[in-house]
């Protein structure tokens, strides 16, 4: 069932969340207090709020460290998830200079262990996050191929950060005219973006494969991010040391992210 | 169903109200208590406070049904959101709450939030879903319903543009609401 007056439901969102003015606040509580569509959209959210609220100290403390890097740039932030990292290692251990490694010493317990990994997933979380590429639109002669046209529309709504209507537009692309390698490069980066790396990879690990620079050498970098974001750590050197060696990636982050990694654990 | 409410049955039920009906009072708790405490709970984010602040509320309306004091009984519903809003306003202006002076016996024993909260079920199929998100989308979810960063907030965090976060929100919530219909989906497009 929808409702009539406010079909989305991002309306509901929009008000849990606490992203409404007054006015429109206080419109939509006045319909849902008879609504009963919009209303079961208002209490299932909210019990999702519930659900997410810190039970114990160590989220809290998590939350909090989140609470630092508001504001900063993506290269800050990475820097911030290795120095978290380090930071959790040291309070993790109770005789620092008992040993150099926390995986090596021997009076680590399990909630030293608890908290290590906790960080790690953290840091990992971090370097996994993905900054959209750019794309220049190139200038042509009109008589494209209609796959060509349909890249071209469908880049239209990646530039402008529809990343949904961009994905949806290049699968297109890429079903009719795979060889493509920026439309597989760009959805696999928009699959990213929209927060799915495991349907990431088919696209990158094609435009890849089709050797056509520079989508080949920088879906190595994308590549990592998605394995990243599924903590396949070594995937992740591995397409990074690919990425670094062509200087694929933002200027100089496929390095920098190499070294975040060797900076945690084994 | 508003216009239909307010219309009809409104004022009806509160001309029972007056009339000293307790079924009647029961039915006007049990259809704006959940929707005040929704509301009070959107406000000031703190699950107990909403829980006493809710309860105000209702008596207050109940009080103002009893007296026959509804000015317009065919806007029912605006009368108790205003209500609502205005016990709300006033706790977050420093007014103490007055409950200490009223008593608890004006409340039918329906007066009840259970159900927004404790469905053990669904709490479990909630927290599993939850844990099948991939971690920057819970944080998303945590930044948004928990702590109350705008989309914009989140995107300065991440250093991604604002559209990827509530599109990572949007899904995310999706995929959870499904699962806690039991609806949920293998992971994909």
């Amino acid at each position: 069932m929808t409702c009539e007056r406010y079909p989305d439901p991002a309306d509901a969102e929009r008000y849990v969340s606490g992203e409404m003015s007054e006015p429109e606040q206080s419109t939509f509580e006045q319909h849902f207090f008879t609504c009963d569509i919009c209303f079961d959209r208002v209490r299932e959210l909210q019990r999702v709020q519930a659900a997410l609220r810190p039970a114990g100290g160590a989220h809290v403390t998590q939350r909090r460290s989140a609470g630092w890097v508001a504001g900063l740039s993506a290269a800050a932030v990475l820097v911030l998830a290795v120095g978290a990292w380090q930071w959790f290692s040291r309070t993790a251990q109770p005789h620092p200079a008992a040993g150099t490694s926390a995986e090596s010493s021997p009076r680590t317990g399990p909630t030293d262990a608890s908290a290590r990994a906790q960080a790690r997933q953290a840091a990992l979380s971090t370097l996994a996050l993905v900054t959209p590429p750019t794309f220049t639109p190139v200038t042509t002669r009109g008589n494209e191929s209609r796959a060509r046209q349909q890249f071209d529309a469908a880049m239209r709504k990646y530039v402008a950060g529809q990343y949904a209507d961009a994905e949806a537009g290049l699968t297109a692309v890429v079903a009719s005219a795979p060889e493509l390698a920026p439309a597989q490069f760009y959805l696999g980066v928009s699959r990213l973006l929209l927060g799915y790396p495991a349907e990431a990879r088919p696209p990158l690990t094609a435009a890849a494969s089709l050797g056509v620079s520079p989508w080949s050498e920088e879906s190595h970098f994308y590549l990592a991010k998605a394995a990243l974001a599924h903590d396949d750590v070594a995937t992740a050197t591995t397409e990074l040391k690919a990425a670094a060696a062509s200087g694929a990636g933002p200027a100089g982050e496929a390095s920098r992210l190499l070294a975040a990694l060797n900076d945690l654990p084994h | 169903m508003g216009d239909v409410f307010d219309s009809s049955v409104g004022p009806a039920l509160l001309a029972r109200i007056a009339n000293g009906d307790a079924e009647a009072e029961t039915s006007l708790v049990q259809q704006f208590g959940p929707r005040i405490l929704a509301m009070v709970l959107a406000r000031t984010r703190d699950r107990e406070l909403a829980r006493d602040l809710a309860q105000d509320a209702l008596i207050a309306v109940l009080r103002a049904a009893r007296a026959g004091q509804v000015r317009d009984p065919e806007r029912l519903s605006a009368f108790v959101h205003g209500v609502a809003r205005n016990v709300v306003s006033n706790y977050l202006r420093g007014n103490r709450r007055r409950a200490e002076d009223q008593l608890v016996d004006d409340v039918p024993a329906t007066v009840s939030f259970e159900d927004h909260f404790d469905d053990r079920e669904r709490q479990a199929l909630l927290q599993q879903a939850l844990a099948s998100l991939g971690d920057a989308d819970r944080r998303i979810l945590e930044w948004t319903l928990v702590e109350g960063l705008t989309p914009g907030d989140i995107a300065g965090r991440l250093g991604v543009p604002a559209d990827v976060v509530r599109t990572r929100k949007s899904r995310a919530l999706k995929r959870v609401l499904a699962a806690m219909a039991g609806l949920l989906r293998p992971a994909g497009l």
